[in-house]
Parts: structure tokens; C-alpha cells; sequence
């Protein structure tokens, strides 16, 4: 008995290390993982409904200041609104553990967003994408493949004259069938306010 | 982080000096914490060193971030500006504390109180009685649960700033280089970049007490899981590296800083540096 018990105790601690590999989340070059969440109005969006379009996730929480930086500037609604027009699908996915649809629809109305907000409260889908930080940003191309991970500019602090935009260039070059030549940066913001 | 020496026009630096100041440090306060600029001399003289830093006080609770905030977060920044021939060294960093950010998510940086501080050399041709004035340019990210961004724009005359006993406090705070001769520990890698992880190997020179370690920032690599063991006098530490495609910066090398606790609870740190091609 003693013997089962160990093996337990064991296979325990190995589905926890397993656990805490899998908040490491997706790299660039893998198959973007399909999810399911519901938007601030009730229906449920999944991923594989965009199947064969350029979908960029924004991870948001308005109670970011950095968030709250970028929307004041506009930042990611004028983003939204360019690229949609060009095709693009652009969805908010917000992890934050005590934000319901309310909340996010009120953030949604207040800001005249003209794109969905996903509530992910259980933070499932922040742990599988493996997001840290509000802003995070992730750019999925028409084949499913993530091609672009991190930070929304270049300008952590807000003081640039002239920020880099590393989503709009890797959207430009998702777009013109080129490789994406900054695929990764390192995102900055808030920690993602997980669920405990 | 950036520092920089500025140059004040001479008539300013003069009506500055001469200016009536209540304050020798001027405090300046906005969310959590408070920012102080402070000197380890009351005396500044002609082609002498003295520490010039910022003293944050933090609300309880909460978080200021290191040079590396960890997953999230935001490194705190000081910008000195400092009269005409007056020359700064880098910032210096005292050791950090690991916390967690939020699930899964690692953070360091600081809790209670931190000085942050920099080496300014004084040029030989001041004039004793009017040094002139030093300013910075102070901003952060405070966190507990929800996070606030603050800033201060800090400024003192260098006569009027006293000698802080702070800094004594501060002093023993700081890592250690690494220069072979009185380390505690000998160092050596294995693993790297082609592995996706990089292993240290501190054999100390008697067992340590719980050890810590903290990665520099880098724009061009991404540190994942980190995973640390010490049997007798043998420390491994395992860490998860990957290169960000694209993003610029150095991957040849991985500096860092490890930090033990002795028994009375002084904390102690040394710099590292490994390579990542492979060991």
C-alpha cells in the first residue's frame, strides 16, 4: 500500500511540473490552438470560425494603465479598424479573474470598440496561449500558424516620438505573403490577473 | 533605464545655486510611493566621487520592479541630469526579491524601501561653494493586485544635499562582481541555446543557504521555467532560454545575479555571466 501511495505522490508531482511547463504557452511557428470563449453579449466565438483569415488576440484588462495608455491614444481601435478593413480579424480576449461580460461589454460601449471582447475568467485560454502581460499580442495567418508574439510597440513607457509598431508591420507582412521579420519581442504591461 | 549628464547654462546654474530652496531633497509623491533624491557626501568636492541616488519608500504591499521586472511588469527608470562636466556610471542595483506576479507569471524587484544610486565623478574645476544642481527624472511601475505608473521630476541643489546615512544601509545590499580570488563559489555551465536550456553549476565553498537566482533583461531572449537544486555544496540552476526571432540584442551571453541568505537573513549576491552557445 505504502508503494501505491508513493507512485501517486509521484504521478501527482508530475502532472503539477507539467502543469506549470504548459503556462509557457505557444511559440511562434506552432499551430494556433483552437479555443472557445463567449463575447460580452453571450455567444460563443470560437478560433476555427475565422478559419482561413489573419486573426490578431489582443490580451486586455482595462484596469491596466497600459491598456488604459493605448486606448486613450487609440492605439489598438485605429489598429482594429485598418486592418479590418483590409480582412483581418481582430478579437480581445480579456483573462482578468473578476471581469464577467458585464464589465467587458461597459469597456466595449465606453471605448465604441468596433470588435469582440472574449471573457476568459477561468484564464483557460490566457494559460494555453500562454499570455503574461495586458498588452500581449499574438498574429494567427490565414494557415492557422502564429507568426507574430509580444508587445504591441517598442515604446514600453509611452514617451516615444515615434514608436514602432510591431503589429502593424508584421500585419503588412502577413499581408504582402512576406515572412515576418520581428516575430517575437518581449511583451510589457500588467501581469495578466489570473485566476487562482 | 538611461543616464545622461546634461549641460545647464552657466547663468542658470548660477541663479539655481543662489535660488532659495526649502527643501535640501526635494520629495516629490504620486500613487504608492514616494521618490527621494539623496548623496552619500554633504560635501562635493573638485574631482572627487560621491553616490547620487533616488530613495524609494513603497507603500505595504507593494511592488516596485528590478532592471528585470520578470514576466510582466515594468522596470523602474532614473534619468539623472547633472551640471556641465559632471560624469555618471551606471546605475546600480541592489539585489532584488522574487515574487510571484500572478499565476504562473515570476516578478522582482523591490518591496518596503530601495535605493538606487550611481558613482558621479566631479570635475576638478568646480567651485566649492555653488556645485550647482542635480536633477532626475524618476518613473515606475507599482503593483499590488492592480498596478499604478508613477513618476517625479526630482531636483536639488548639490550644496544643499546632506550626507544620507541611507547609503549605509544600501551599501551591502548590492551584488558582488564576480572577479576570481574571494568567491564563495566556483562556476561553470553546460547546455545553451541549441538545448533551450542553460544549466549554472555553483560548487560553493561550504552548502549555502536557499538560493536565488535573477536573469538580466534582454529584448532578444525569452527565460522560461527556472528550476533550482542544491545538494550539499552543489547549487544547479536550470533555466529555460530561447531566442526571440527577430528582436534585437545579444544572445551570445546570459548574465545574472545570484543571491544567498545566511542565517541571519543578510542577503548576499554575486554577478554572473554564461555563455549560450554550447557549453
Amino acid at each position: 500500500m505504502k508503494h501505491v501511495m508513493r507512485i501517486v505522490v509521484i504521478v501527482m508531482a508530475a502532472m503539477a511540473a507539467v502543469s506549470a511547463v504548459a503556462g509557457d504557452g505557444v511559440s511562434v511557428g506552432d499551430r494556433a490552438p483552437d479555443f472557445t470563449l463567449t463575447d460580452t453579449a453571450g455567444n460563443e466565438v470560437s478560433l476555427s470560425d475565422f478559419e482561413g483569415k489573419v486573426v490578431v488576440l489582443e490580451w486586455l484588462n482595462p484596469d491596466c494603465p497600459f491598456v488604459q495608455r493605448h486606448y486613450k491614444a487609440g492605439t489598438m481601435k485605429n489598429l482594429a479598424t485598418t486592418y479590418q478593413g483590409k480582412g483581418v480579424v481582430w478579437l480581445s480576449v480579456n483573462s482578468t479573474n473578476y471581469m464577467d461580460a458585464a464589465a467587458n461589454a461597459k469597456f466595449k460601449a465606453n471605448n465604441d470598440l468596433p470588435y469582440t471582447i472574449l471573457v476568459d475568467q477561468s484564464g483557460d485560454v490566457g494559460h494555453l496561449y500562454g499570455a503574461k502581460t495586458t498588452p500581449h499580442m499574438y498574429i494567427i495567418d490565414g494557415g492557422g500558424t502564429l507568426v507574430y508574439i509580444g508587445a504591441i510597440d517598442d515604446d514600453p513607457r509611452g514617451g516615444s516620438d515615434n514608436p514602432t509598431n510591431y503589429v502593424a508591420a508584421a500585419l503588412d507582412e502577413v499581408l504582402a505573403d512576406k515572412p515576418v521579420t520581428t516575430a517575437e519581442t518581449k511583451p510589457y504591461g500588467c501581469s495578466v490577473k489570473y485566476k487562482k | 533605464m538611461s543616464l545622461r549628464g546634461t549641460t545647464l547654462p552657466a547663468a542658470l546654474v548660477f541663479f539655481l545655486a543662489w535660488s532659495v530652496s526649502s527643501a535640501a531633497a526635494q520629495e516629490a509623491g504620486e500613487s504608492r510611493v514616494t521618490a527621494r533624491l539623496v548623496a552619500d557626501t554633504a560635501a562635493v568636492e573638485p574631482g572627487s566621487t560621491f553616490r547620487l541616488g533616488v530613495h524609494f519608500e513603497i507603500d505595504d504591499g507593494w511592488h516596485i520592479y528590478w532592471r528585470n521586472p520578470g514576466g510582466a511588469g515594468l522596470a523602474t527608470a532614473v534619468d539623472f541630469e547633472l551640471p556641465d562636466g559632471f560624469a555618471a556610471g551606471p546605475l546600480q542595483w541592489p539585489l532584488p526579491i522574487a515574487f510571484v506576479q500572478s499565476e504562473g507569471i515570476p516578478g522582482y524587484g523591490y518591496e518596503g524601501s530601495v535605493v538606487l544610486a550611481t558613482v558621479v565623478t566631479v570635475p576638478r574645476d568646480i567651485d566649492r561653494r555653488r556645485p550647482g544642481r542635480v536633477q532626475a527624472e524618476v518613473s515606475w511601475l507599482a503593483c499590488k493586485g492592480v498596478c499604478v505608473l508613477g513618476s517625479a521630476a526630482l531636483e536639488a541643489s548639490l550644496a544643499e544635499l546632506p550626507e544620507d546615512p541611507i547609503f549605509r544601509q544600501w551599501a551591502s545590499h548590492l551584488p558582488h562582481s564576480s572577479e576570481p580570488g574571494d568567491l564563495p563559489f566556483t562556476l561553470s555551465a553546460t547546455g545553451g541555446l541549441a538545448d533551450g536550456v542553460v544549466t549554472h553549476w555553483l560548487r560553493w565553498t561550504e552548502a549555502p543557504h536557499p538560493v536565488e537566482w535573477f536573469p538580466d533583461p534582454s529584448d532578444a531572449l525569452e527565460i522560461g521555467d527556472v528550476r533550482i537544486q542544491t545538494r550539499g555544496e552543489l547549487t544547479r540552476i536550470d533555466a529555460a532560454v530561447k531566442s526571440r526571432r527577430g528582436a534585437e540584442g545579444s544572445i551570445s551571453e546570459l548574465p545574472s545575479v545570484v543571491v544567498i541568505t545566511g542565517d541571519d537573513g543578510g542577503r548576499r549576491g554575486w554577478k554572473l555571466s554564461v555563455g549560450l552557445a554550447d557549453n
